[in-house]
């Protein structure tokens, strides 16, 4: 008989946590007894979240019909109210062991109160960087470091081809996430006959960027617009200055860009080194003068760019994402004796 | 077709200082200068659309944002150019918001701080800092970069003044925000930094190459040569005073004879010697 867990988040196909509890329900749903827990009716009727989780069997259950007294794992995956709205607690008055993975770099409201009162068994990051930013938080919890994984088949390899040169990038349409100048960051790279994708935009992101002046250069496209695979497979470069406010956990769409055969160009002072290696599948880059030698060199060198896209791809498929060995990891994390 | 972008010139200019920014106009008239110059000042200034001053928060410079945002924004203008009123015109300016590149702002980049410091490092270096301790808003070249890299900046720190700066009308908003933001980061950590730091902050996190922004890349458009910024024998800031720029930054210290009250307003510039 299979084990029961429950994971409380949503799968989706739009942020890194979404999209990781849909790979990590791929990977999952034939070693335990699977269930998603959802915090609303809404999450229930969406007709994507059921078309995938009917395809896998997975029931979709709202967070307040957990079974009393079961012996299984509960998994937490970064749910804003998860601690406020109480459910880490009655969690863990039905029995079950709380393995929890907050997946940013900042404190959830409650979190520290549900430390305290002693309702998490496990915690999970994804990486150094983040678990360095908890360390005070969650001392003596029992701690694993389990990094991203994602489904290399869902990024398939694609051989460049623009009749533009282009550079983009692709996330949440958060802000934060951008940079202050970003515009004027990608313009002034120096890069004559260019294209400039953006996925995804917003109003918000409008008025952060009302002050520039969007030229025909420029494609602005709302979320999902474009399936991420395929966005990324139009890409040239993977260029993503980050706002000086936003630490990367672990940068997921950086690897998925990889897998695509696109050369991502980061900036230091995230977890982006143990994603590539520096100068042998992207760049790693701490001024403006970094991204624009980056950017310039391989612009200019199509056989450079081809390599070292090729080699991204390779590295991310066969190094970085190891599927027996990843589903271990999380077998093991969710093991207790 | 598109229409070339507009600008004008403005300022804020009451007592002494209105004199030098009636001396700043006349120079521009003479030199063929025909753009509009819009003074916020107490008197009429030959040459210029002259408004009453109001009574604004003076201290730290806060003047210069609250009148842009206030005042000058309603102007219909798709670019602002402040002038200090201690400025004078050689020539017409050619080409004026070419200094700008892609970024909604242009404050001239005066001194490379990361730079100095690197080459203070070496006993080979061109450039000494003299006397670390003390210099910028009771800080030291490493703690003044050190705050500007703690809110953001990641390319080299640079040292700027607001004698003259351009701005975007769309980005007016951002660029206030941004500098309040930057002295309310200083006022966090006891520090009181002036709305010239604030548009030098502004300056560096909205352009993405600060070397189109350095003085010495816009020689032909604007110096300064301000007897007070660089001591005798010592550091001129990016080999300034070249002499062919079209707008000259002359300095009030220089021309009133070192008058106490207006080098006040400068005891924050840095001191650099050989």
């Amino acid at each position: 008989m299979l084990n029961d867990l429950f994971i409380f988040g949503v799968p989706g196909k739009l942020g890194g946590a979404a999209t990781k509890i849909r790979d990590l329900m791929r990977m999952l749903f034939k070693d335990y007894d699977l269930s998603c827990m959802v915090a609303s009716v809404g999450f229930q009727k969406d007709a994507e979240v059921k078309r995938f989780l009917d395809g896998l069997g997975i029931p979709c259950r709202l967070r307040n019909e957990l079974p009393s007294a079961s012996d299984g794992i509960a998994l937490g995956i970064c749910e804003l109210d998860f601690f406020t709205s109480g459910t880490a607690r009655r969690i863990k008055e039905s029995g079950l062991k709380l393995v929890w993975s907050n997946e940013m770099m900042w404190e959830f409201k409650g979190e520290a109160e549900a430390v305290k009162d002693g309702l998490i068994d496990r915690v999970l990051f994804l990486s150094e960087i983040q678990q360095q930013a908890f360390a005070k938080l969650y001392e003596g919890v029992d701690q694993v470091i389990i990094r991203n994984h994602i489904t290399p088949e869902d990024f398939p390899f694609v051989e460049r081809s623009n009749p533009t040169f282009t550079i983009g990038r692709l996330s949440r349409p958060d802000p934060v996430k951008f940079p202050t100048n970003f515009p004027v960051f990608y313009e002034e790279l120096g890069l004559d006959d260019v294209k400039f994708r953006v996925q995804a935009w917003n109003k918000e992101m409008e008025k952060k960027f009302s002050w520039h002046r969007f030229d025909a250069r420029w494609e602005l496209l709302p979320p999902n617009k474009i399936p991420a695979a395929k966005f990324l497979q139009s890409l040239d470069l993977f260029v993503y200055p980050l706002g000086h406010e936003f630490v990367e956990s672990w940068g997921r769409v950086v690897a998925e860009a990889m897998l695509t055969g696109c050369v991502p160009i980061v900036p230091a002072g995230h977890q982006f080194h143990n994603v590539f290696r520096h100068g042998e599948h992207g760049f790693i880059c701490k001024t403006f003068s970094d991204y624009q030698d980056a950017v310039l060199e391989l612009h200019d060198h199509a056989s450079l760019r081809r390599e070292m896209g090729r080699k991204a791809a390779d590295y991310a498929r066969h190094d970085l994402f190891d599927h027996a060995k990843h589903k271990q990891m999380w077998i093991d994390a969710l093991t207790f004796n | 077709m598109n229409t070339p972008p507009t600008y004008c010139y403005w300022s804020v200019a009451t007592g002494p200082y209105a004199e030098f920014m009636a001396r700043c106009v006349a120079s521009a008239r003479a030199a063929g200068v025909f753009k509009e110059f819009h003074i916020l000042t107490d008197r009429s200034i030959e040459g210029a659309e002259s408004y009453e001053a109001f009574e604004v928060e003076m201290t730290d410079q806060l003047y210069k944002l609250i009148y842009l945002k206030a005042a000058i924004s309603k102007l219909n203008f798709d670019y602002y150019v402040w002038l200090d009123a201690d400025t004078i015109f050689r020539r017409s300016p050619r080409n004026l918001l070419a200094c700008l590149s892609r970024s909604p702002i242009h404050v001239p980049l005066e001194v490379n701080l990361t730079a100095a410091i690197t080459a203070a490092k070496s006993p080979h270096g061109p450039v000494r800092v003299d006397q670390p301790q003390e210099i910028l808003y009771g800080l030291s070249i490493r703690q003044y970069m050190e705050l500007f890299t703690s809110a953001g900046v990641n390319n080299p720190v640079y040292w700027s003044r607001s004698a003259f700066w351009i701005v975007r009308r769309t980005a007016i908003e951002r660029v206030c925000e941004l500098a309040l933001r930057f002295r309310a980061t200083a006022k966090g950590r006891c520090i009181t930094v002036d709305a010239t730091a604030g548009l030098s902050y502004a300056m560096q996190m909205l352009c993405a190459d600060p070397c189109i922004h350095e003085a010495t890349a816009n020689t032909d458009l604007w110096e300064s040569v301000d007897a007070r910024v660089g001591k005798p024998g010592g550091f001129h800031p990016c080999g300034m005073a070249t002499g062919c720029s079209a707008i000259v930054h002359e300095g009030s210290g220089k021309q009133r004879g070192g008058n106490e009250k207006l080098n006040e307003e400068n005891q924050h510039e840095p001191i650099f010697a050989n």
